[in-house]
């Protein structure tokens, strides 16, 4: 590890300048995610600092409470003067290590440690699901915060955020660092007292939107010197600015927050003062949209509706005055035939309180706030029979792509990268160190059962829920939607097994669900929302009968998602088993098509569009970012960046 | 009308309040019947054309209007035409690309030089890729140009074109008279050394002319030329002029005028030449005229006048047909016919306006592609064989980048690209496919294969028939390829001094006879006289002998052929001359010599060989009879030589001791039998030509391009 020094300066909003890539960049980036030093060379040079670290924990561990103060004291001017070099921060480490002890009861594990380095050093840690990966965190954020350097941790839900934080507050608090966290329910000025503190817990949705927010704060002052020219003329607040610059970010379940997300960019809009949605205009589209036939009039292409000859034709004829301009018109129906034929309820969206409400296809969780753009959000309410919404307009755009590469030091941690850590390094310049887990896994992987049809798999797994929880055992699962969770519900309703749900319908005390899931004999149902960060603590009745046991009721989009499920179970060092329920009519199979759909053992079949889908959504997120580039150089002239 | 109604930046753009700067102006033009609207940027000359529907947003950049505004008008003036917010986008994006818009805020000073450094790359990158073709700019010809453009606009008028189309006719119809000596050993002439000195000195006078005629043409149509250069064209110099700003000029005949300025300057000078050297007498003005008529007449016929090479005539048929930028789109547009038929997307937009200009488009694209895949080949080649180690490197970059380079990246996209993304698999399949289809075209499908040599009629003991006695043909009762038996009469001569001879001789006889009657007594005069008869009768027994062989009859039986022709009656012949040949039919042979490379399938694999007599529609049965051990560089008949009208090239600097020419390459002879020729009862002239085709086991074609490629690289690298 070298010597770290980042701007700690809060007023000049530091972030990094990306240029776009040229031309034999992305080549090269290419050949370098595949050509690296091996990492267990890279994970010797970690482990050469741990003596290190414990010489200065043991010296700690000696101190009394007054005196490991005036050592923090003493370390964070070092810091601040010196930066965060290897040293100081064997020193901090150790320090955060042994106030964790004081205050939690719990002193990181050397593959803690490890991971820790790791991601002071800028790169992803891969460290397994249920290693405790929390409190890894509070080692670089701590080391960062003492040496003056805002620290944002970010995380996928607020539940993660607010838990994370609220857990870890003591660590900080007795180093002297302030914490606070941010969710979405904060109002402005709540926000930017968080974000002011040392270390602000966060999402990746609010970090970014508020980021956003920001920029249209400063409208053409981006740079440091026109919004120091503005501050002096006035004509900037920086009380009305939340954010203090992008310095130093800990992303947390780093796959799911740098890639499963990325595929779409965050759009900040607000309300349209003069855009007004013609309510008789888009019944009428919707009502032609009713009479146009599939194959015949248009066609569904990978998620896209294409009108044919016919269908442009039978438009023309049918459109009436207010339809005019033929792309106008084009497009109006084919917003009309997306409502229609592409969005379903209770997979894309959910309708509660006479509200359409989107929900996030990567996490399950509702959307809260978010609409879909240029009155298909309308479109589906009047289908759907809701309150037409105010519509919204941009004002704002950005990937996650780029947002994250303006950070001035980013690392990372998940217990899933390997698979992507090529994309992460292409797209981030992140690498990813696997960190060996503290001690062996006693998850059992149980075969997978395949059935044929979705209601034996309900039946299959109503029945194997029930032995399980008349073992005594905690069972929890994972159902690919929405709607398959309600299905599922119904057939223990009808078995009479008592069971909790967690999906984006019943989300209201995610954490009391989580909280008795590990009881013995729960059952608990959920979505892929029960995947990251969902940290069931086991009775010991039901560690004796065998732990946690993990159904996951039909592969997700990517591997990634299957694995982060299984990790909720053996946590720890605790006892629990995964097994693998399958059909044939899991949607994952309409990836593949001919005699790929239906030829071959089903298990390896939906690996196969498993392996498809992770392959076109990566590639969805490739493109975006080239194409982000690219439109990016041909806005030159507006001047704004987002 | 292609993407989607909105873009996702469209906030970003809304707002902004442009308007064009002021030193760009818009004019009207008519392409193809279509209104077009071209912008002229004054400070850079640089043109860009655009259509009616991006002028109706282009009139409206005023600096007052924001791009939301200017949309939404825009979108009522143009109904179902209205552009999309991303064509929007992209029309203020090329706006602003070509510095010509403003008012957009404050200058955003990283993104200008990032743009100027991007602009230095390109321009280095442009280096890399095709370092045959280098364009080195020189000066700014624009005064010079303005000065001298008074004394040349007289001849930029229909009375110039008379003068010009008049100059050129007459210098036509002299070419045409003097067509032979124009054309004799014309590369003799060309590469001797003095001519080439010549021609170096000539060569910028006359391509400096061409470069200028574009510059006045260009000045005529109200463009300014502010860059002539040189562009290093495999090394050679060739003057460059930027004429871009012609296509500002609305009238399609001027900027055609101005794209055939050069061709037709050197044609008049070739024509002027033509017209010096014809009246000249041989000295220095006569080869300065022909090498003025070599250097601007075929030299610009050749290069400026090919339409698929992006020079002169490429700009010349893109004005006429009214498609600027005619390689560009012809290649967007190939692009598109691919993705949109062979490939099924809907997703894509093409360029034609009409069926008619799609064909045209993609017609070009094919044809230059596969034109400018063969020139380059073909310079690869000449430039690796020329300047053997530095060329061979050039000559493979060269061929990395205008062949490997588009092969790789369409490898590119066929596996990794987002552009083929859901058609990938169509796209590999018609890969597949055509590539199988070559293929099997290639190396499953046998056709046909056979060795195509000429032969010449021969035979092994020719029986000459020669003329006893010197006189005058006659009679003769004989044809040419006429079948005769041992001792049949063929001709007679009549030898009208051998009468006389005979007749004096016999008078001499008749006067020694009757002078030893007249001197019975005297034995010693009679004695004398006996003595003296006897040579005379001698003398008068071969005279009669000569006189008796005056019919010539034939030594043996055969076939008479006569291979010097068949002599008329009453032509004159020399005592010993011969008239005619027997030939035995088992002695007649077909010789011929076969191509080093071709021998050894003509000895192992001979199906079936046809012997064909030049101007005969049937064919005749041959068998190879014999093959020569070893090759040689002796011809056996003249026949067989290019220059009799054969195909063995004859080695200009070697001759055969006897002055005979001999082949360039070594070659084996061949003999196959004539029998066939014989019973098909054709005209045979001994020495005579015959086509061979010798049939070998029909064989894929691919095998044999293969075997033929590897030969010539053998053979050009082999110094």
């Amino acid at each position: 590890m070298a010597l770290l020094k980042l701007p700690a300066d809060v007023l000049a909003r530091p972030e990094r300048a990306l240029l776009p890539p040229s031309s034999l960049e992305r080549p090269w980036h290419w050949l370098r995610s595949r050509l690296h030093r091996p990492v267990a060379l890279r994970r010797l040079g970690m482990r050469a600092q741990l003596p290190g670290i414990h010489r200065h924990a043991a010296r700690l561990a000696a101190l009394d409470a007054d005196a490991l103060r005036a050592d923090g004291e003493a370390l964070r001017h070092q810091l601040a003067r010196r930066g965060i070099t290897p040293s100081l921060a064997r020193h901090a480490f150790a320090l955060v290590r042994e106030i964790s002890r004081r205050e939690l009861g719990m002193a990181h594990h050397d593959v803690q440690l490890l991971g820790g380095l790791a991601m002071l050093d800028g790169r992803i840690a891969e460290m397994h699901t249920g290693e405790g990966k929390t409190l890894t965190a509070t080692l670089p954020a701590a080391t960062a915060a003492l040496a003056g350097i805002p620290v944002h941790v970010i995380t996928v839900n607020d539940y993660l955020a607010a838990r994370d934080a609220e857990l870890m507050t003591p660590v900080y608090r007795a180093m002297g660092l302030s914490v606070a966290a941010v969710v979405h329910e904060m109002p402005p000025g709540e926000r930017r007292a968080a974000y002011a503190s040392d270390v602000v817990y966060c999402t990746n949705k609010e970090l970014v939107f508020d980021y956003l927010r920001d920029t249209q704060q400063l409208g053409r002052n981006r740079h440091p010197l026109h919004a120091h020219a503005a501050r002096l003329a006035g004509t900037l607040s920086d009380t009305r600015l939340l954010l203090r610059g992008l310095h130093f970010a800990i992303v947390d379940e780093a796959d799911s927050v740098m890639l499963d997300e990325a595929r779409t960019p965050l759009i900040l809009s607000g309300p349209s003062g003069s855009e007004a949605i013609d309510l008789a205009l888009l019944d009428e589209a919707l009502a032609m949209a009713g009479e146009f036939e599939e194959d015949r009039h248009f066609v569904r292409e990978s998620g896209h509706i294409h009108l044919t000859e016919r269908g442009r034709q039978r438009l023309t004829e049918l459109a009436s005055s207010g339809w005019a301009g033929r792309s106008r018109r084009e497009w109006l129906i084919q917003q009309a035939l997306l409502a229609r034929h592409h969005f379903h309820r209770d997979r894309h969206y959910l309708v509660r309180d006479g509200k359409v409400q989107i929900i996030d296809e990567h996490t399950g969780r509702v959307m809260a706030d978010r609409s879909w753009e240029k009155g298909l959000q309308q479109m589906i309410e009047r289908l759907e029979g809701c309150e037409p919404s105010e519509p919204n307009v941009t004002l704002a755009r950005l990937t996650y792509q780029r947002f994250f590469r303006r950070y001035h030091h980013l690392s990372g941690m998940t217990g899933t990268a390997r698979e992507v850590r090529q994309e992460l390094w292409q797209t981030y310049r992140l690498r990813v160190v696997a960190i060996p887990p503290h001690r062996p896994s006693r998850r059992q992987y149980w075969p997978t059962v395949a059935v044929g049809r979705a209601e034996e798999k309900w039946r299959w797994i109503s029945k194997r829920v029930k032995d399980m929880s008349d073992q005594g055992r905690a069972v929890l699962v994972a159902t690919v939607s929405l709607a398959d969770s309600e299905a599922l519900s119904r057939w223990l309703d009808e078995a009479g097994v008592v069971h909790a749900m967690l999906n984006a319908r019943q989300d209201a005390d995610e954490a009391a669900t989580v909280a008795l899931a590990g009881r013995a004999g729960a059952v608990t149902v959920a979505t892929s929302m029960a995947g990251r960060g969902t940290d069931i603590s086991l009775d010991e009745a039901v560690k004796s009968a065998g732990g946690l046991h993990v159904i996951v009721a039909g592969h997700h989009d990517a591997s990634r998602v299957d694995r982060q499920i299984a990790g909720r179970c053996a946590r720890q060092g605790d006892p629990g088993s995964v097994e693998f329920v399958v059909c044939d009519e899991d949607e994952l199979l309409d990836e593949l098509d001919g005699w790929q759909r239906r030829l071959g053992p089903l298990a390896s079949r939906l690996k196969l569009a498993q392996r498809k889908r992770e392959a076109r959504h990566a590639r969805d997120r490739a493109r975006l970012l080239a194409a982000d580039w690219q439109e990016g150089e041909q806005l030159g002239f507006s001047g704004k960046a987002e | 009308m292609a993407g989607p109604l909105f873009s996702q930046h469209w906030h970003r753009v809304a707002d902004l309040r442009l308007r064009l700067r002021h030193h760009a102006s818009l004019q009207r033009h008519e392409y193809r019947g279509e209104p077009w609207y071209v912008l002229h940027d004054s400070l850079t000359g640089q043109v860009h054309r655009f259509t009616p529907e991006a002028y109706q947003i282009i009139g409206r950049l005023d600096g007052e209007r924001t791009l939301r505004e200017i949309w939404d008008q825009a979108s009522a003036a143009l109904g179902d035409a209205m552009p999309t917010q991303q064509e929007l986008i992209a029309l203020i994006g090329r706006l602003h690309g070509a510095n010509v818009l403003s008012g957009h805020g404050d200058i955003d000073i990283d993104e200008l030089s990032r743009r100027q450094g991007k602009q230095r790359r390109g321009k280095w990158l442009q280096l890399i890729r095709s370092p045959l073709g280098i364009r080195i700019p020189l000066l700014d010809p624009e005064r010079f140009v303005a000065a001298s453009y008074p004394f040349v606009r007289p001849f930029i008028s229909p009375w110039g074109g008379a003068v010009w189309l008049l100059t050129l006719t007459l210098a036509l119809v002299v070419a045409g008279m003097h067509w032979q000596s124009l054309t004799d050993n014309l590369a003799d002439r060309v590469f001797g050394v003095g001519n080439l000195l010549l021609l170096a000195l000539i060569y910028p006078l006359i391509k400096a002319l061409h470069e200028l005629g574009h510059a006045w043409a260009t000045k005529d149509a109200g463009g300014e030329v502010h860059e002539i250069g040189v562009m290093l064209l495999v090394f050679f110099p060739v003057p460059y002029v930027d004429a871009s700003a012609a296509a500002a000029c609305p009238d399609k005949g001027r900027r055609m005028l101005v794209g055939a300025a050069g061709i037709m300057v050197e044609l008049f000078l070739a024509s002027l030449a033509m017209l010096v050297w014809a009246v000249a007498e041989p000295g220095l003005l006569r080869a300065v005229a022909f090498n003025v008529m070599l250097i601007a007449g075929v030299s610009t016929l050749l290069f400026n006048g090919n339409p698929l090479l992006r020079f002169d005539a490429y700009y010349v048929l893109a004005d006429y047909l009214e498609i600027p930028n005619l390689f560009n789109r012809a290649n967007q547009q190939l692009t598109y016919a691919v993705k949109r038929y062979l490939l099924g997307r809907r997703d894509v937009t093409g360029q034609a306006g009409s069926l008619r200009e799609a064909c045209w488009l993609v017609g070009y694209s094919l044809a230059s592609f596969t034109y400018r895949l063969f020139i380059m080949v073909a310079i690869a080649v000449f430039v690796a064989t020329q300047y053997l180690f530095i060329g061979v490197i050039l000559a493979l970059w060269s061929v990395t980048m205008t062949l490997l380079l588009p092969l790789f990246k369409l490898l590119k996209a066929m596996t990794v690209d987002d552009s083929l993304q859901g058609s990938r698999r169509r796209a590999w399949s018609w890969m597949f496919g055509a590539l199988g289809l070559v293929a099997l075209l290639l190396f499953v499908v046998p056709l046909p294969y056979a060795t195509h040599v000429h032969g010449v009629i021969d035979s092994r003991e020719p029986a000459q028939v020669r003329a006893g006695v010197s006189g005058v043909i006659a009679e003769r009762w004989v044809e040419d390829g006429q079948q005769v038996a041992a001792g049949d009469p063929l001709m007679r001569i009549a030898a009208p001094e051998l009468d006389v001879e005979v007749q004096l001789l016999e008078a001499r006889q008749r006067e020694i006879e009757q002078e030893l009657l007249a001197s019975v007594r005297d034995t010693q005069a009679r004695a004398i006289l006996r003595e003296t008869l006897v040579p005379v009768e001698r003398q008068l027994d071969d005279a009669r002998q000569r006189a008796s062989a005056t019919v010539l009859s034939s030594p043996h039986s055969g076939l008479l052929l006569m291979p010097e022709g068949v002599p008329a009656l009453g032509s004159h012949l020399q005592r010993g001359a011969a008239v005619a040949v027997v030939v035995r039919p088992e002695d007649l042979r077909v010789r011929t010599l076969l191509p080093a490379h071709q021998v050894e399938r003509v000895r192992s694999d001979t199906r079936e060989v046809r012997l064909r007599l030049p101007g005969h529609e049937r064919d005749a049965p041959g068998e190879l009879a014999w093959v020569s051990p070893s090759s040689d560089h002796v011809i056996p008949s003249p026949v067989l030589s290019v220059e009799g009208g054969g195909r063995v090239a004859v080695d200009p600097a070697n001759r055969g001791d006897d002055g005979a020419p001999r082949a360039f390459r070594r070659h084996y002879v061949g003999d196959f039998s004539a029998a066939g020729l014989l019973a098909s009862n054709l005209p045979l002239h001994l020495g005579g030509r015959v086509h061979v085709r010798i049939e070998h086991a029909p064989e894929p074609v691919g095998y044999r391009l293969w075997r033929d490629t590897r030969r010539s690289f053998l053979r050009l690298f082999e110094r």
